[in-house]
């Protein structure tokens, strides 16, 4: 597998302060990510994680350099465009699991394929198949609060895969969770992983970040090392 | 995204919030009830006008004769007999005018069987159904031919003819006017009220001769209490009323300098203010419930900024899964259109229950036409774009990033 699924060359941030300075948060990242990789993001706080995070999930837009992902540009996207990218190639997973208080199991998972425009009937089996797949096929009708964090965590992830995306970016996916539940949502992962899925995790546990082939270390904005894991090399 | 999903959407957050909804629901209803039920009122007001004057006739003048001095006591209008049936016949030469009718009112005893009934019976000329624009609804009205051999035929308002026949058909009857036997011709058709609250229906229209000769008798032969005059058209009515007046002093040799002996009323100039009235207050009612529709509008915008600062972080949860600029802005102006569309369905049915209520309870008239429900419905449904919209563009602009952080 050596599809290059995301290329960054120069890639900067900078944010404009109130008093009207300039801040450089990303100093010009160059790497590239292939398809089917499991890379994590590690870095203190402050050192440009979030940024980055947003930028590779178009969330935002460069201020300087590009970022090509399946080599589109995201540089000059406008923000329906970036919306279409996010809905067809990115899932996203955060720390706060971020589903809607007032949605059904279900309902939830379904609402990316509402945006991608898949039919009703269709959505419904897609994302039942999918919950099944998490390990919670038996709940669709409840609402995210009848549920535990891990559980809820499962559903964004579920949620995040329902569109069949090139990408999952987790941001400190584990950060709200307890060690044994924060165990069985990277063995989540790693299936995924192994089911040939590429994904970017953003954390700041050594332990989480293990999991991943290679290990990107973030500091002031720019590319410290990247690291190979062993059980890569293998 | 599809229109369905948008709707099911813009359905589930007005259910979510019931009690805010339907608050602000109570806005839109209050607004457009108070519109469909002022207009209805204005309009009915309107319709009750229109008809009065129209019943009265078109176009019209009434010439009265003299007032007389009696000891230095003024007694009123008419009570010289000053204007002849001469009068009224050069009247009608005049080119500005399209038909005069002498009027010879006098209250008279009518008799049918076992019935009697004391009514106005108006000696008059067959032009007098020209002047007012009023047919028979039943047979015929009297001729020239009636007049000149003093025929005694009768033609009865709907009134007397309840009053005398109840059932009967009272066409080639006879009934006794002050004990004369008079044959009924004629029934008139229905006029209601006028416009000061009379029953014109109450009367009975004889020949002008024959009450002249027959029934009521004068000590003033040819003498008319007034005459009515109807214009040409409402144009030449400043005209007609300066020619009858040269006329008929040049025909009672009035010296110049001296007071007329008679009067002319021009009935159509009572009519236009009535009927300007009524539109001035129909349109300040229209215009007061206007006001509560606007409140209503500004009321959904208000809720719809609360909601979409409540929803900085749900927004930015769909915008991060795939949701476009324009599927927030449909979502949040769906709503505010569902709140005002489903507030002015049931502001419409309150209206037009109030209006309903306020006619048969207190017997006001009101007139609740489609077009006002139409236009209420319309102003309801651009209040609620109009306010819905800058809530809904605040939403669709938020940029991803800042809404899911926003806590």
């Amino acid at each position: 597998m050596s599809d290059i699924l995301i290329q960054a060359a120069s890639l900067t941030k900078d944010y404009a302060l109130d008093e009207g300075d300039i801040v450089r948060v990303l100093h010009g990242l160059d790497f590239t990510i292939e398809a089917g990789e499991f890379l994590a993001i590690m870095g203190p706080s402050g050192s440009g994680k979030s940024t980055l995070m947003n930028l590779l999930g178009c969330l935002d837009t460069p201020s300087g350099g590009h970022y090509f992902i399946k080599g589109e540009d995201t540089a000059e996207m406008t923000p329906d465009q970036l919306a279409s990218l996010r809905s067809r190639q990115i899932g996203f997973v955060f720390q706060g699991f971020n589903l809607l208080p007032r949605k059904s199991l279900i309902d939830n998972v379904a609402l990316p394929l509402v945006y991608s425009g898949v039919p009703r009937l269709d959505r419904a089996r897609i994302a039942r198949a999918i919950l099944h797949e998490v390990g919670l096929g038996d709940r669709l009708r409840h609402r995210p609060g009848q549920l535990s964090g891990g559980q809820q965590q499962r559903v964004a992830i579920a949620r995040a895969l329902v569109n069949k995306p090139s990408l999952i970016l987790a941001d400190e996916p584990t950060g709200n969770l307890d060690t044994k539940t924060s165990e069985d949502i990277l063995a989540l992962f790693d299936r995924l992983h192994r089911q040939g899925l590429t994904i970017i995790l953003v954390t700041h546990e050594a332990d989480v970040a293990r999991h991943a082939d290679k290990i990107l270390y973030l500091i002031d904005g720019r590319i410290d090392r990247i690291q190979v894991n062993a059980h890569a090399i293998q | 995204m599809q229109f369905s999903d948008t709707f099911i959407e813009a359905s589930q957050s007005m259910g979510a919030n019931r009690l805010r909804t339907g608050l602000t629901m109570l806005g839109m209803i209050i607004g457009v009830a108070s519109v469909v039920l002022m207009l209805a009122i204005g309009q009915g007001a309107q319709a009750l006008v229109t008809e009065s004057i129209a019943s009265m006739g078109s176009n019209l003048f009434i010439v009265l004769s003299g007032t007389s001095t009696a000891g230095g006591v003024r007694m009123g209008g008419g009570t010289v007999p000053t204007l002849t049936y001469k009068d009224t016949m050069a009247i009608g030469e005049l080119e500005s005018i399209a038909a005069v009718a002498p009027m010879l009112p006098n209250s008279a005893p009518m008799v049918y069987g076992a019935n009697n009934w004391t009514t106005q019976v108006v000696g008059t000329t067959s032009e007098y159904f020209d002047v007012r624009d009023w047919q028979p609804s039943l047979g015929v009205v009297f001729t020239p031919t009636d007049l000149r051999s003093v025929n005694r035929v009768v033609l009865l308002g709907k009134t007397v003819v309840s009053h005398l026949f109840g059932d009967e058909d009272p066409i080639g009857k006879t009934l006794r006017i002050k004990n004369n036997p008079f044959t009924v011709v004629g029934v008139l058709s229905s006029k209601g009220q006028s416009l000061d609250g009379r029953d014109q229906d109450d009367t009975a229209l004889i020949p002008f001769t024959t009450a002249q000769r027959k029934v009521f008798g004068n000590q003033f032969p040819g003498m008319v209490r007034y005459a009515m005059v109807k214009a040409a058209s409402a144009e030449v009515m400043p005209a007609a009323e300066a020619q009858m007046n040269d006329l008929l002093r040049q025909r009672h040799r009035i010296r110049a300098g001296m007071d007329d002996d008679f009067s002319i009323r021009n009935l159509t100039a009572l009519a236009q203010t009535a009927q300007g009235a009524t539109k001035a207050m129909s349109m300040m009612l229209g215009a007061i419930a206007g006001v509560s529709l606007l409140v209503g509008g500004i009321g959904i915008m208000n809720i719809m900024l609360v909601s979409v600062t409540e929803r900085t972080r749900e927004i930015g949860i769909r915008m991060a899964i795939g949701a476009r600029t324009f599927d927030i802005l449909a979502q949040f102006l769906l709503e505010a259109l569902m709140i005002s569309l489903s507030g002015s369905l049931l502001g419409v049915i309150l209206g037009v229950t109030i209006a309903w209520l306020v006619a048969t309870t207190i017997g006001m008239n009101v007139v609740v036409t489609l077009t006002s429900i139409f236009l209420a419905f319309g102003v309801a449904a651009a209040v609620g774009i109009f306010f819905g919209f800058y809530p809904a563009r605040k939403a669709a602009a938020l940029r991803p990033i800042e809404a899911l952080r926003y806590q």
